[in-house]
């Protein structure tokens, strides 16, 4: 079964006063250690969907199918609970984190309000979330502000692996890190996924770590999926206009100069 | 081969929180005239801080040492320029110039060109260089050879990031690509005005007629880049720098506005400098490529040597670092591990 079915997802906003659709009857399973990867340029809809299956916005039609239960019907406590499975790691990690918070007081704040820990576990079950994504426990007392892009990026992670989910939301997670470092941080995912079973929606505008990381890739145009499949397929021999737009311009090593 | 540009030796510290840091560690080389060259590297290579002193844009704060020799003697200027009495003077020996105050109150053009620059120039790390500002910005360029210091705008055009802080909101686009056209051109707004629409549809902006009337927030990302671009090279710079001008874009978008960057450099001759922290977008423009690591140069070469035969295990990392659509996947990679 798949962690997660979306079905006719559509979003609808006003650009003046014309309606368009951001996301436009869209539909994508993912399944479990299974990484899906959105494609597409500038407002094609990428991160609109990931704002949808997270729940921080809501749909105008479609279904979200979220561990096989109705993930658009759950409010209250009960989509707090299942939230737990679904973590998210963004761009920029000093965005999504109180930059004067302690790395410890990030990776607190999770196992607190799942009740993942005791008051008492929790520092070391804190030590063991760095362990995991390779930090010193001694980072712990660290300010967020402090450490570096990689670093926080790591944190990012704990914090989201925290709650044991079954899919990561990673919208542009790797986006603004130095090469060298996203390298590694591309590495630590794929470790936890086989450690783990985790499940990620991928979206990147970056068709070479797609192609990197992910094994089936949806490629959106203007708010609708263009042509979805295998990765590395896909990539190889895009069919639609964006599809070969978008291997068009990325950037090559080997190519001849003119 | 001449040098439109020598750099020598060049260091920039930077104060924060009351500790030096250095930014440039001695870094030397030479810019040759209608080259393309890329500066590549991570974050914290010193890269945009080498654009920024070669602009003359760096920080308030900001201590410079060694030289850039710029050669005005080749200056191919549409026409002859006198440089306004309110430039801040410039001692030859070492760097350190009188401080825009110095200056005084500077006269109108300079003003207005100011302001123009300003809207080009804005995202200075603690400065909100308003158009209400006015005056000279604090420029603290290193010392100039025995020529006069290239003037941004006139000699350099700069293209940053973000275009979005770049432009000023509030002023149409036509407006702020025809300032800099009238004050480093000597034109008159109308002349200055009809430049800026040929500018328009040099960049290929569709409808130039309206573009000119836009703001920025009804442009999207890659035409705001498009008419940062315009402004930039307005006053027909002999030297253009980009520094990251395509990484806030999409990869679509990003080949098209660097596409439109070397045909407008071939077209009028410029000379690039193109800041990237990407190794196969670099390599994809310039003639040569320079590898920044911790403020420091560890190799310069042609681009063909150095992608196939990279001397430095830096520029090997940075090249087996990198994700190409014919790279081995990192998937493949685990699972044999697996």
């Amino acid at each position: 079964m798949s962690v997660l079915a979306v079905s006719s997802l559509t979003k609808r906003y006003r650009r003046g006063s014309k309606p368009f659709a951001a996301v436009d009857d869209v539909s994508f399973e993912i399944n479990p250690a299974e990484t899906l990867a959105l494609a597409g340029p500038s407002g094609s809809g990428k991160s609109t969907i990931a704002r949808l299956v997270l729940r921080l916005i809501e749909p105008d039609a479609g279904r979200i199918a979220f561990e096989g239960a109705d993930f658009l019907a759950l409010s209250g406590a009960a989509l707090r609970a299942r939230r737990a499975r679904l973590q998210m790691v963004f761009q920029d990690p000093l965005a999504a984190f109180n930059p004067r918070a302690t790395v410890a007081r990030v990776l607190d704040d999770p196992l607190r309000i799942h009740n993942i820990a005791t008051r008492a576990e929790r520092p070391r079950r804190i030590a063991a979330l760095l362990e995991r994504v390779g930090l010193d426990a001694g980072l712990a007392a660290r300010a967020i502000h402090e450490i570096s892009g990689g670093q926080r990026q790591r944190v990012a992670i704990a914090r989201a692996i925290a709650t044991r989910p079954s899919l990561i939301v990673l919208d542009e997670a790797v986006s603004a890190l130095d090469v060298s470092v996203r390298g590694q941080i591309l590495e630590l995912l794929l470790d936890l996924q086989r450690q783990e079973r985790i499940a990620y929606l991928f979206i990147s505008h970056d068709l070479g770590v797609i192609r990197a990381v992910a094994h089936r890739v949806v490629i959106l145009d203007a708010g609708r999926i263009a042509e979805s499949g295998d990765a590395r397929a896909v990539i190889a021999d895009p069919q639609s206009a964006i599809g070969k737009a978008l291997v068009a311009a990325t950037p090559r090593l080997t190519r001849s100069r003119p | 081969m001449t040098a439109l540009l020598s750099i020598r030796d060049l260091r920039v510290r930077y104060r924060r929180d009351g500790i030096e840091v250095p930014a440039l560690k001695g870094v030397g080389l030479e810019v040759v005239a209608g080259e393309r060259l890329a500066i590549i590297g991570e974050s914290g290579s010193g890269k945009s801080t080498l654009a920024l002193a070669v602009a003359g844009l760096l920080a308030r704060g900001a201590e410079i040492g060694g030289t850039l020799e710029w050669s005005a003697s080749q200056s191919q200027m549409p026409r002859s320029f006198a440089p306004p009495s309110g430039l801040p003077a410039i001692s030859p020996a070492r760097g350190e110039i009188g401080s825009s105050a110095d200056g005084s109150s500077p006269p109108a053009t300079l003003e207005i060109g100011e302001g123009g620059d300003d809207g080009l120039i804005s995202p200075l790390a603690g400065e909100m260089p308003g158009r209400a500002e006015g005056g000279v910005p604090e420029r603290r360029p290193p010392a100039i050879g025995e020529n006069q210091a290239p003037r941004l705008g006139r000699d350099i055009g700069f293209v940053f990031q973000d275009p979005s802080s770049s432009l000023d909101p509030v002023m149409p686009v036509g407006k702020q690509i025809a300032e800099v056209a009238c004050t480093h051109l000597e034109l008159t707004w109308p002349e200055a005005f009809a430049k800026a629409k040929t500018l328009l549809q040099r960049v290929r902006l569709p409808d130039p007629d309206s573009a000119l009337r836009a703001y920025p927030h009804q442009l999207s990302g890659g035409q705001k880049q498009r008419v940062a671009i315009a402004a930039a090279i307005a006053a027909g710079p002999r030297l253009l720098i980009a520094d990251e001008a395509t990484s806030a874009l999409d990869t679509i978008v990003q080949a098209e506005i660097v596409a439109l960057i070397r045909r407008l450099v071939a077209e009028d001759g410029m000379t690039l400098i193109f800041i990237s922290h990407d190794i196969a977008l670099a390599a994809s423009l310039a003639d040569r490529i320079a590898v920044l690591r911790h403020g420091e140069l560890v190799e310069l070469g042609e681009t063909r040597r150095l992608i196939e035969a990279p001397r430095h295990a830096y520029t090997r990392g940075l090249l087996e670092a990198h994700l190409g659509l014919d790279a081995k996947p990192l998937l493949d990679r685990q699972g044999a591990s697996a």
